[in-house]
């Protein structure tokens, strides 16, 4: 199994279809950290991002034969990994209407901003916080790694929509945690279309 | 204020992701507070990036499971369309959901009654509709509805059709007729909006009974985007709520697609299924998809301005 270290995604992939099962067990090791970071960051708390990482793996295990390599398998992968956390999200607030229960799903409660930031991980609070428009694509830049164009590719957006989300959400995220001098009457409005 | 802090914001974030031209870095690299903002985003950056863990052996395994039970099932699990397909989903992904997919599994089943019973609501549907005769020829071509008699042989359904779609009406009108069983027919005349509060009660009758005998409804005829987009609104409301009233089902799983499948239709004639993939962009998106995960068409459902 050694081997395997040295191939690249693209070969891992193939392997794996062809039924290697520890080419597709280096291929997730190589990216499983990575997922479940951007799960737990999209879904903004570790039970969710956990559930949603979960379930993206799996969708990756099973979609594995329709990955057509006309992107990297990171940038498939982590397209997957945002759409489970999506799922995971609008779940989530299904739950929430039918629980009312604000306490247990803070997409319902953070809209106060700044005021909310109480939990001693403060940055997961600020990212919940963030629209999600925003909150994706700063994830996908600054956790999952992309570049621009590969954002614009998995949400099927401009690179110019990505630049400027991901500017208005970095903006944001440093006003919520306070660590930008002068900068904290910064409006807090919705993405733009 | 606003403008002139998001032009500064997103100079200094796209420098940080060295996305910038050589004049807008000679710009900022000449602008202190530009400067500070650039490093205040490379904090975040650096500390979004520190939040990755190591392997889950837990998670891998699980995966690993996933992959062993793949091979020992079709590529995909797909309820087949047709009387008597009785495949489920595959077990993993359901099984390892929350109590939503759990409901979706459950409500599957419902659907392939429904399946059977639509030949029965196309042949009601040709018996009220109107003579094609005078229909401009782009509207009976986008129309034309052609039967694949794998979804309709225990109705003996015709092979083809076409609907009643008349050129002279508004669109909000042809929507209604298009998706609308054979019993509110009458209703064409209809808004769109009006559409939509009569066409929930029939979709959520057709899988509820689950296509018993005599129930004037099956899935809904969808022949256009505007039409898609008219039945998506139905499972995804705009509130959050997803159309939670509305019966969905888990009859195929399409990874590359992020997308939920809600219900049966006919689009453009073949046997497909109706997506619902959530708001990654500007707007949720209503996908007509067919049993090999092809996807047929997208309409979005909410245009932001």
């Amino acid at each position: 199994m050694g081997g395997l270290h040295d191939l690249s995604d693209l070969e891992l992939v193939d392997a794996a279809r062809s039924g290697n099962r520890d080419a597709l067990d280096r291929l997730l090791r190589r990216h499983q950290p990575r997922i479940s970071a951007v799960c737990r960051r999209l879904t903004g708390n570790d039970a969710d991002g956990a559930d949603a990482a979960q379930e993206a793996l799996i969708a990756i295990v099973k979609g594995l034969h329709r990955f057509d390599g006309r992107s990297s398998f990171g940038t498939w992968a982590y397209r997957v990994a945002t759409n489970s956390s999506l799922d995971e999200l609008r779940r989530r607030k299904r739950r929430a209407a039918d629980s009312l229960d604000a306490f247990d799903h803070p997409e319902v409660a953070v809209s106060s901003g700044i005021d909310e930031i109480t939990e001693r991980d403060s940055l997961q609070a600020a990212l919940r916080a963030l629209p999600e428009d925003f909150r994706v694509v700063v994830v996908l830049r600054d956790v999952a790694d992309l570049d621009y164009a590969e954002i614009s590719g998995i949400l099927g957006i401009p690179t110019g929509t990505v630049k400027s989300r991901i500017a208005r959400g970095r903006a944001q995220l440093a006003a919520l945690l306070g660590n930008r001098d002068g900068s904290s009457e910064r409006p807090t409005s919705g993405p733009e279309s | 204020m606003t403008i002139h802090d998001d032009s500064l914001d997103e100079l200094a974030s796209a420098y940080l992701d060295n996305e910038v031209s050589t004049d807008e870095r000679a710009t900022v690299e000449g602008d202190p507070e530009i400067l500070g903002r650039v490093e205040a985003f490379g904090e975040l950056r650096d500390t979004l990036g520190a939040s990755i863990g190591g392997v889950d052996e837990d998670l891998i395994a699980l995966a690993l499971g996933s992959f062993e039970a793949v091979d020992a099932e079709p590529e995909h699990a797909t309820t087949a369309v047709g009387a008597g397909a009785t495949t489920p989903v595959s077990a993993p992904v359901v099984r390892s959901l929350d109590e939503a997919r759990r409901r979706r599994a459950r409500t599957m089943y419902t659907w392939l009654g429904a399946a059977a019973a639509v030949g029965l609501a196309v042949v009601g549907f040709i018996s009220l509709a109107p003579g094609g005769d005078d229909e401009d020829s782009a509207a009976s071509s986008e129309r034309e509805v052609s039967v694949p008699e794998a979804a309709f042989d225990a109705a003996e359904a015709p092979a083809a059709t076409e609907s009643p779609a008349a050129s002279e009406a508004p669109a909000a009108e042809s929507q209604v007729t298009a998706i609308f069983g054979p019993g509110e027919m009458a209703t064409q005349s209809d808004t769109a909006a009006a559409a939509a509060e009569t066409v929930a009660p029939v979709a959520t009758e057709a899988a509820a009974d689950g296509g018993a005998a005599g129930s004037s409804a099956g899935p809904p005829v969808i022949s256009t985007q505007d039409e898609l987009a008219l039945q998506g609104r139905l499972y995804a409301s705009t509130d959050g709520t997803d159309g939670d009233n509305l019966p969905k089902i888990a009859a195929i799983v399409c990874p590359d697609l992020g997308a939920e499948t809600v219900a049966a239709i006919i689009w453009q004639g073949q046997p497909a299924y109706l997506m619902l993939r959530p708001s990654i962009v500007d707007a949720r998106e209503a996908l007509a998809v067919d049993d090999e995960c092809g996807l047929l068409a997208t309409a979005p459902l909410i245009s932001t301005p």
